[in-house]
Parts: structure tokens; C-alpha cells; sequence
């Protein structure tokens, strides 16, 4: 029989579906009983759902026309350096 | 991450890049920059910080565009360049006694259990009022305050993993430890991070009977 903290160990693996079968029938019995366990697991996947979506989409600001121009104007002294050096 | 091969004009523009057409960098500096500057920032945690890792990957990346080989896409191959860079800079502002500090620190975000193994706090389920929060403003500041929270070796491991999409494999080389190291500390990241949100959240979670 697994306890709380079985399944917090085997958390991961029950989301990505690499748990052996027993141990997944026991993992998914103990959810069906333990309100606990259920409250933690729903969290958990909604904290991994918050932090993708969020993450993804808020740090998309565009780079200052300043920071491209540096790149740019990098690649161009490399550039130069190669000629006078060949 | 996925490893898509390059298509026929991804073929023709890195082709343009190695003949060293100014355009073909230009366009590449100019499409590529908001996606790498977000990696940079991601890892970094700071702008300046960031500017510069993208810089040094353009650098670099303008440096080995000869040995670029074509086995992956040209942006999966510049994203590692990114990652690498800020990582690179990362590690020249920190030092190791710091990360074991952080280690330390962790345990404090992990869940506690009672002797006879139930959680040592009340579980509450706020998944639900969190839907709300996936619309909001708000959520910007709390997931970045949250990730701030997580010692510097697990953020990088669950922004490479989870935001980043690299495999175990790619990670962990990525930050130099083996991928039983970035396992474990994946797990105990997406746990602590977990605590962090039901704080920010304000569900709190009282303590019971703690045996650790």
C-alpha cells in the first residue's frame, strides 16, 4: 500500500506514464481515496501549466534597436579583423 | 527538444550566412533576437546580463557558422548557442560556495510528512482559483517572483526542462552534471516552485505535525 509520501516520490513518473503497472494501480487506488493527494497532484499540474504558459509568453519583449545594431555592428569588426589579417 | 532537419531554403539562407552576406545576418540578428533574448532573460534573471549572452551567441554563432552541419535546425542549433552563453555568464557571476547555500535552502520548500507518512500540511486543492490567474497581469510578476525564489541550480534545471523543452540529456550536459543530478533536482525544483505558487497564490497551507 503506498503512503502520502510514495506518492509525492512517484509523481513524476505517474504524469509521464513510466510507472510499472502494479505500482501505477496502487498510485491510482490511493488517489481514488486520499482527497489530500488529489488536491496535491491537481496543484502540482497546475503549477507546471502556469509557469509554461506564463514563462512563454511574457518574455517576448522586443530586443531595443540599440542591442541590435551592438550585434550587428560585432559581427562587422569580426568581420574587418578577418580581412586585415588574411 | 525536437531535432527537424533543415528544409531546402533554410539550406540556401545558412549557405548565404557562410558566404558572409550581411542581409542573410542581418535577418537572422533581427528574427532570432525576441526568442534568444527570452531564453537569456529566462536564465539570467537580468537584463544586462541577458543583452550581453545574446551578443556573445550571435558572436559565436557567427564564428562557427562554418560548422554548422544542418543535422538539426538552424534556430535548435542557436538556441543552444543561447543557452549556453547565458549559462556561461551566469557562471562567471557566481560561485560554488553560493550554489551549496542553495541547496541547502531548498529543503525549506519541500513538502514535509508525518511519521506515518501523510503530508505534514492541510493540501488544499486552489488549482481551480488559479484558472483565473492564467488571464491576469498579475501572474507575470508571480511566476517570476516564484522562480526567483527557487535556488539558482534548480531554476536553470526546470527552465531548460520545462520552458526550454530540452531533454535530461541536453540539460544536464547543458550544466555540466549528470542526469541522475538533473532528475533529482528537477523534481525538488517543480516541488519548492509548487509551495512557492500556494503561497503567492494565498491559499496557505497550514503546517501539522512535521517530523522534519
Amino acid at each position: 500500500m503506498l503512503r502520502c509520501r510514495d506518492i509525492y516520490e512517484f509523481l513524476d513518473a505517474y504524469i509521464e506514464r513510466t510507472l510499472p503497472f502494479l505500482v501505477r494501480v496502487k498510485f491510482a487506488l490511493h488517489l481514488l481515496r486520499c482527497a489530500a493527494c488529489r488536491a496535491y497532484l491537481a496543484t502540482y499540474l497546475k503549477t507546471r501549466e502556469i509557469v509554461v504558459r506564463s514563462s512563454v509568453s511574457n518574455d517576448l519583449g522586443e530586443p531595443p534597436e540599440e542591442l541590435i545594431q551592438a550585434i550587428l555592428g560585432s559581427r562587422e569588426t569580426m568581420t574587418e579583423e578577418r580581412s586585415s589579417e588574411s | 527538444m525536437g531535432e527537424p532537419r533543415a528544409s531546402g531554403s533554410e539550406t540556401s539562407f545558412v549557405a548565404a550566412l557562410r558566404t558572409g552576406d550581411a542581409a542573410a545576418y542581418e535577418r537572422l540578428v533581427r528574427e532570432e533576437s525576441p526568442r534568444l533574448l527570452a531564453v537569456t532573460r529566462r536564465i539570467l534573471r537580468n537584463e544586462d546580463d541577458a543583452r550581453d549572452a545574446l551578443q556573445d551567441a550571435f558572436i559565436q554563432a557567427f564564428r562557427n557558422i562554418s560548422s554548422f552541419a544542418g543535422a538539426s535546425k538552424l534556430s535548435t542549433w542557436l538556441h543552444r548557442i543561447a543557452v549556453n552563453a547565458a549559462l556561461m555568464k551566469l557562471r562567471t557571476r557566481k560561485r560554488q560556495a553560493e550554489d551549496e547555500l542553495e541547496e541547502a535552502a531548498i529543503e525549506k520548500a519541500l513538502p514535509t510528512f508525518s511519521a506515518d507518512g501523510h503530508w505534514a500540511f492541510a493540501c488544499r486543492d486552489w488549482s481551480k482559483s488559479a484558472d483565473g490567474l492564467l488571464q491576469a497581469r498579475e501572474t507575470r510578476e508571480l511566476v517570476r517572483s516564484a522562480l526567483d525564489a527557487l535556488p539558482t541550480q534548480h531554476r536553470l534545471v526546470l527552465v531548460l526542462r520545462d520552458i526550454e523543452e530540452m531533454d535530461t540529456q541536453e540539460a544536464a550536459t547543458a550544466l555540466g552534471i549528470s542526469e541522475t543530478a538533473c532528475k533529482v533536482r528537477l523534481h525538488r525544483a517543480r516541488h519548492a516552485l509548487r509551495t512557492h505558487l500556494a503561497e503567492r497564490i494565498g491559499d496557505a497551507e497550514p503546517l501539522r505535525k512535521t517530523t522534519r
